[in-house]
């Protein structure tokens, strides 16, 4: 396997990188504390669904993330950022992005569904840790007016928000469902305070 | 060699097997980790096959226990250490403070009556509080109380008080025990016995939902587990017989059963099959049937291992009185508004199943009982209600089944961060 | 009668009992009725001051009765009685008058009415005291010497286990030879090469056991008597019994007196005459057969474990699977005797080593049209052992299993039921089989397997089926003369099948094995050590000892009707032969009045239960 592949890829890998997921590095390197102080336009009043998806997380055994059925890295990062978490039970469940080619209702319904609880658990927007999963979920929304669309954000975006990074850094522009009149909400006050 | 046996356990095996050593004529020993002899029996509501009342057929035995001159009786005791050799063995015995008199107290209730505070009780699985002076059930032996020091005022405001030169708060049940029975001073006492023979009968535990997170155990009131849905079916019991669910207190329309849950899973739980859950599951069913004439009770079942005597009947019986069983694995269980949604497969049609149900009941894996008290909090959660206000105001108080247990994600301990500091923070600066 | 002293003591139970009846009205009101000599309440009777108080007023007052006013006599009517016992008066001057269950805790609502309820349940209750008999419980002497019917596994182990206690166990087999069903078997599952072994020794064992007498050929034609106190009538077919090598006259030498060492220690002293054989009297010409030295003996026994085991479902009642007509399909015992060391696994038609082998699972068990309704239990574990067992022996041979359910439930069976499915791939079908029949030197069996849906055919070689397990033949009429009950299958009725599953309801008669119901060997073993343990617990005893509130029967009044021996479902009332007037055996006697209730000529009346006190205490209600 790995001949093969290093044989396709003409750049020797003998498998020593060892390979981590941002989150798993603010975790751990950083710490949520560490990312907490960075923080300089907490996510007040912001009601954020974690998502997950499959992929994040599984093989558990081979990732160790975090625990596959009942995660949480996703949970502390918002919370780092000063947001408030809202749980839904379709959190970790599959968006059907592998099918979104071969059978597109699929994942069109699968999004529904965990958009639809999402809301229902009183979600202002859903983050992702995940790219595919964050297009899938935003992509069936495009144009929909009713019920009012649902903002689907990477973590990374959120994190620029709430850092204070500049607008123009945020990379908002990609996507579907426009967040922008959610996060006008977020006050901008972190002078205030200090 | 000493005539002499202890039994260690004070479930139905050691409570048959200390009546039956003293009567054959010798000197026993049982030691009970727990107030009062009776183990789980004491908690079941029927039995299988004949669906005898398990308080009713066991009373006689735990009273003759209680009165008899050849057995010495040491409840909430534990064995601390084993010496010597078969014939003479040397074993010491540590009871736990009990902050009561036993020999002065004559089990009238009273404390337990006025006793203000309130603590999860074990006995009940959660579905129902004790108080912090407490008897396992109205029927105990011995029918004297303890105080949890984890739950009482007196003694967990002692410290703090007494530095402060005040007496502790409340002290209510010293306050009025009739016979000034309440001793808040109690140390553990250690006790040498000598015996020629030991008997093992520690019987078993069954493994905590927590660790089954697909099936939102630990994270969904209404998902709990079968020695729980015994105690809402035991006339004993917090609700009086009547099925309710604990998020709300409804009565169940509609419950689903889901069997080796964590049994015979390499994976998740034990790897063995823990033979009393395709019984007592089908009895369950039917209990439930002749309490709810109009609920539907479904089993999710791999194979339905009714091997004894006038088991198959039982079962026959059940599936004809209207229990729906459906032979495959449940794969997702959530709480979905009102409803615990449950996702499986039906493997005998091939086909996916979801069914949206009041209440889950999982007949957990059978787990060797545990050494020490599980601490009700080894496996809380440690999310605060403010993170996840969504979830934990929907039940009301009365119902709250496990308090903050019902809430995910959890804080596991060992994890790097310390949460409350930096959750504190992450308040202070949101309120600015 | 009216000049009883009866003391009444009323307690308050903390609030549970003073909280709703107003105690001092009930002591002022029952102090000065007649025979009450002395009234008083306390917050806790049964504490020790309680009790002393009772016994002071017992010795200042003169007491001969006490009523204790309190929680219900389940609870603590043993309590009082043995404190008055402690003072010297006679226990059953002593009763209990519930006034905590049945009024306090029931008519919270109404205090008024339970102060006046209470009065009157105390007032019965004096009543009733002043006509107690003084009483002394009943002692019955115990034979220390155990029946064991059955030389299988179950028997053995029973009889090894009361033996090696000290005490003379008489071992009855109906075959030849012991060992019962398990000599059939190659092996067990778990520990396969170590069973057959441990058979032999425990044959041995109980073969050259000083405290075990064996009669095999030999079957238990009567019992009668009580616990502690029967008398078996065993029929031997004595050339049987002299083809094993032993001496005919063997069961007439008594064997040398014993001295449990577990006894004497405890300063119990040797028992008398432990193993007395009872004239043994040749019962010749009986029935026409087995006339070739028939013969029967008479023992006293003390206690009974019966361990008759199963027997195996005649093949030829399972014909939809070809049973009896094609040769190559078999029961599993057959092919158990294959699979014996020293045997090779041939198919009897012709002689070839089988490749393909199809286990029917539930051939006859679970169907009640066809077969039997009950599950035999151990088939889900000796098929796979059998399929292992195949798989080893017989290079590039396949086992395929149709099964209803995997009832591997036990330690480290469904462990081993994976094993055989992993390492051993052993094919599981589930689903039933439909129909077997024979193609050219091939048997095809055509099933169904119900998780694909799909029909499935498979040539085979041999099919195994696993046939259920049957009560053992006669278990119904040896139930019949032990007097105990059988289930619509023959199987042992346990007293109950929670809490007392070795016992019967005839007390002294135990029970253990697959006699009462289908079960493998370590349950059966288990079991036989729990009914040896109580036949133990019951030769402990010096005399078992029975509450005296037993019938009695006024001799003058009875005129041997009958009535009382049909009603009695204890079998303790019979016709005297000689008197002609109905007699009680106090042993069996549970005091429940059916008798009374039955009798014509009010003859009969329960100690210290009798009509006079009875009437006397619902003149007082009503």
């Amino acid at each position: 396997m790995l001949e093969r592949i290093n044989w396709f890829t003409e750049n020797p890998y003998h498998g020593q990188v060892r390979v981590v997921h941002l989150l798993e590095m603010l975790r751990d390197q950083l710490t949520w504390e560490g990312l907490h102080a960075q923080v300089k336009r907490p996510l007040a009043g912001l009601k954020v669904a974690p998502y997950y998806g499959c992929l994040l997380l599984r093989p558990a055994q081979e990732i160790q993330l975090d625990d596959p059925e009942r995660p949480t890295i996703l949970h502390d990062c918002m919370l780092a950022l000063g947001a408030e978490v809202v749980d839904f039970p379709y959190a970790v469940e599959c968006c059907g992005s592998y099918l979104a080619v071969e059978k597109a209702e699929v994942p069109d319904r699968l999004a529904q569904t965990i958009i639809s609880s999402a809301r229902a658990n009183g979600a202002d927007c859903l983050v992702t840790a995940c790219p595919l999963c964050q297009f899938n979920l935003d992509y069936p929304q495009r144009g929909t007016t009713s019920p009012a669309p649902m903002p689907v954000l990477y973590f990374t975006q959120l994190m620029a928000v709430a850092l204070d990074l500049p607008p123009a850094d945020w990379g908002l522009e990609g996507l579907y469902v426009d967040p922008a009149p959610l996060l006008e909400r977020i006050p901008a006050c972190e002078e205030a305070g200090a | 060699m000493i005539p002499r046996v202890m039994v260690i356990g004070g479930g139905i095996a050691g409570i048959q097997a200390a009546l039956d050593v003293a009567n054959s004529g010798y000197e026993v020993v049982l030691v009970e980790r727990l107030p009062s002899i009776g183990g789980h029996m004491a908690q079941l509501s029927e039995t299988f096959p004949t669906l005898d009342c398990s308080q009713c057929i066991m009373t006689p035995r735990t009273v003759e226990v209680g009165h008899h001159e050849q057995i010495k009786l040491m409840t909430y005791s534990e064995v601390e250490s084993v010496a010597g050799e078969v014939g003479h063995f040397r074993v010491r015995v540590r009871r736990a403070p009990t902050y009561v008199d036993w020999d002065a107290c004559t089990g009238c209730g009273t404390c337990q009556q006025k006793c203000p505070y309130k603590a999860e009780s074990d006995f009940e699985r959660g579905i129902g509080p004790r108080k912090a002076i407490y008897t396992l059930n109205p029927q105990a032996v011995p029918n004297k109380p303890v105080i949890d020091p984890d739950a009482c005022k007196w003694l967990l405001t002692r410290a703090e008080r007494e530095a402060e030169g005040k007496k502790p708060q409340c002290g209510a049940c010293q306050k009025l025990c009739p016979t000034e029975a309440i001793r808040f001073d109690d140390a553990p006492a250690y006790f040498e016995e000598e015996v020629g023979a030991i008997i093992l009968a520690t019987g078993y535990d069954l493994m905590s939902p927590a660790r089954l997170p697909e099936y939102g155990g630990g994270m969904v009131a209404d998902v709990i587990d079968g020695l729980a849905f015994e105690r809402l079916l035991a006339s004993s019991g917090p609700t009086a017989g009547a099925v309710r669910r604990p998020s709300d207190g409804a009565t169940p329309k509609e419950i689903v059963f889901v069997q080796c849950a964590g049994s015979r899973d390499p994976e998740h739980g034990a790897p063995y099959c823990s033979k009393i859950c395709c019984m007592y599951t089908a009895k369950q069913a039917m209990l439930y049937k002749h309490r709810v004439h109009d609920g539907q009770a479904h089993i999710f079942y791999i194979d339905v291992r009714a091997g004894g005597k006038r088991y198959e009947e039982f079962i026959t019986r059940g599936i004809e009185e209207g229990t729906d069983y459906l032979r495959g694995k449940v794969s997702k269980i959530y709480r979905d508004g009102e409803k615990v949604i449950v996702r499986g497969a039906d493997t005998l049609n091939g086909k996916p199943v979801t069914l949206a149900a009041d209440l889950v009941v999982l007949a957990m894996a059978v787990l060797p009982a545990p050494t020490r008290r599980r601490s009700p909090r080894a496996w809380a959660s440690r999310w605060t209600p403010t993170a996840s206000s969504s979830r934990s105001t929907t039940s009301c108080s009365r119902w709250r089944a496990r308090g903050p247990a019902c809430t995910w994600p959890a804080w596991r301990p060992g994890r790097r961060t310390s949460p409350k500091r930096w959750r504190r923070r992450a308040a202070r600066r949101a309120r600015c | 009668m009216n000049k009883s002293r009866i003391g009444v003591f009323v307690c308050h139970c903390g609030l549970n009992i003073a909280a709703t009846v107003d105690v001092a009205r009930v002591v002022e009101a029952v102090r000065d009725d007649p025979g009450v000599a002395y009234a008083a309440e306390y917050k806790y009777m049964c504490s020790d001051p309680g009790q002393n108080m009772i016994k002071d007023a017992v010795r200042e007052h003169n007491l001969d009765g006490v009523v204790v006013a309190a929680c219900s006599p389940a609870m603590h009517q043993v309590t009082f009685r043995k404190t008055v016992a402690g003072v010297g008066m006679n226990p059953y001057r002593m009763e209990s008058a519930n006034i905590r269950e049945q009024v306090s805790w029931v008519h919270q609502d109404d205090p008024e009415r339970a102060t006046l309820k209470a009065i009157e349940t105390v007032r019965t209750i004096v009543e009733k005291v002043r006509r107690n008999e003084p009483l002394e419980p009943i002692a019955i002497p115990v034979n220390r010497r155990a029946l064991v019917i059955g030389g299988g596994v179950a028997g053995l182990t029973a009889a090894l286990d009361i033996a090696d206690a000290g005490y003379p166990v008489i071992l009855v087999e109906r075959a030849d030879a012991l060992g019962g069903k398990m000599r059939q078997l190659s092996g067990t599952y778990l520990n396969f090469d170590a069973a057959p072994d441990m058979l032999a020794k425990r044959v041995a064992r109980v073969q050259q056991h000083p405290h075990i007498q064996v009669l095999t050929s030999a079957e238990v034609m009567a019992l009668e008597g009580y616990v502690g106190n029967f008398t078996v009538r065993v029929s031997c077919r004595g050339t049987a019994r002299r083809a094993q090598g032993e001496p005919a006259d063997r069961s007439d030498t008594p064997l040398p007196p014993l001295t449990p060492k577990s006894l004497s220690h405890r300063g119990r002293g040797d028992l008398k005459s432990p193993l007395r054989v009872r004239s043994p009297s040749p019962l010749s010409g009986r029935g026409g057969q087995g006339d070739e030295g028939e013969e029967s003996f008479t023992f006293d026994v003390g206690a009974v474990v019966v361990a008759t085991g199963w027997d195996s479902y005649p093949m030829a009642a399972l014909a939809e699977y070809g049973a009896g007509e094609i040769p190559d399909v078999i029961d599993y015992l057959a092919f158990e005797r294959m699979l014996a060391p020293g045997e090779a696994i041939r198919r009897p038609s012709d002689g070839r080593t089988p490749r393909e082998v199809v286990f029917v699972q539930c051939a006859g068990s679970r169907d009640p049209a066809n077969g039997v309704p009950y599950c035999s239990k151990v088939c889900c574990m000796v098929v796979p052992k059998q399929a292992m067992l195949l798989a080893e022996r017989v290079p590039g041979a396949q086992a395929y299993v149709f099964y209803t359910d995997i009832r591997s439930a036990g330690k480290n069976y469904d462990e081993y039921v994976q094993r055989a499915m992993s390492e051993r791939h052993v094919l599981y079908l589930r689903g039933k089989v439909s129909r077997l029949f024979r193609e050219g030197d091939r048997v095809m069996v055509w099933g169904e397997d119900t998780l694909s849906g799909q029909a499935v055919e498979i040539a085979a070689d041999l099919v195994v089926l696993a046939t259920p397990l049957l009560a053992a033949e006669g278990a119904r009429e040896l139930a019949q003369r032990l007097r105990i009950s059988t289930d619509a299958h023959g199987f042992y009725n346990e007293a109950h099948p929670k809490l007392r599953p070795v016992e019967t309801l005839t007390a002294g008669v135990f029970v253990a094995g697959a006699g009462q119901g289908p079960k493998d060997i370590p349950e059966t073993v288990a079991e036989a050590s729990g009914a040896a343990a109580k036949a133990l617990q019951l030769f402990a005893q010096d005399h078992i000892t029975q509450e005296p509130t037993v019938a009695v029967v006024d001799a003058d009044l009875c005129a041997a009707c009958g009535a009382c021996v049909e009603a009695c479902p204890y079998g303790a009332r019979s016709i005297h032969p000689v008197w002609h007037v109905a007699t009680v055996q106090a042993a069996l006697c549970q005091g429940c009045g059916a008798c009374v209730a039955a009798c014509p000529n009010k003859a009969c009346s329960v100690r210290n239960w009798t009509p006079e006190q009875i009437l006397g205490m619902a003149d007082l209600y009503v």
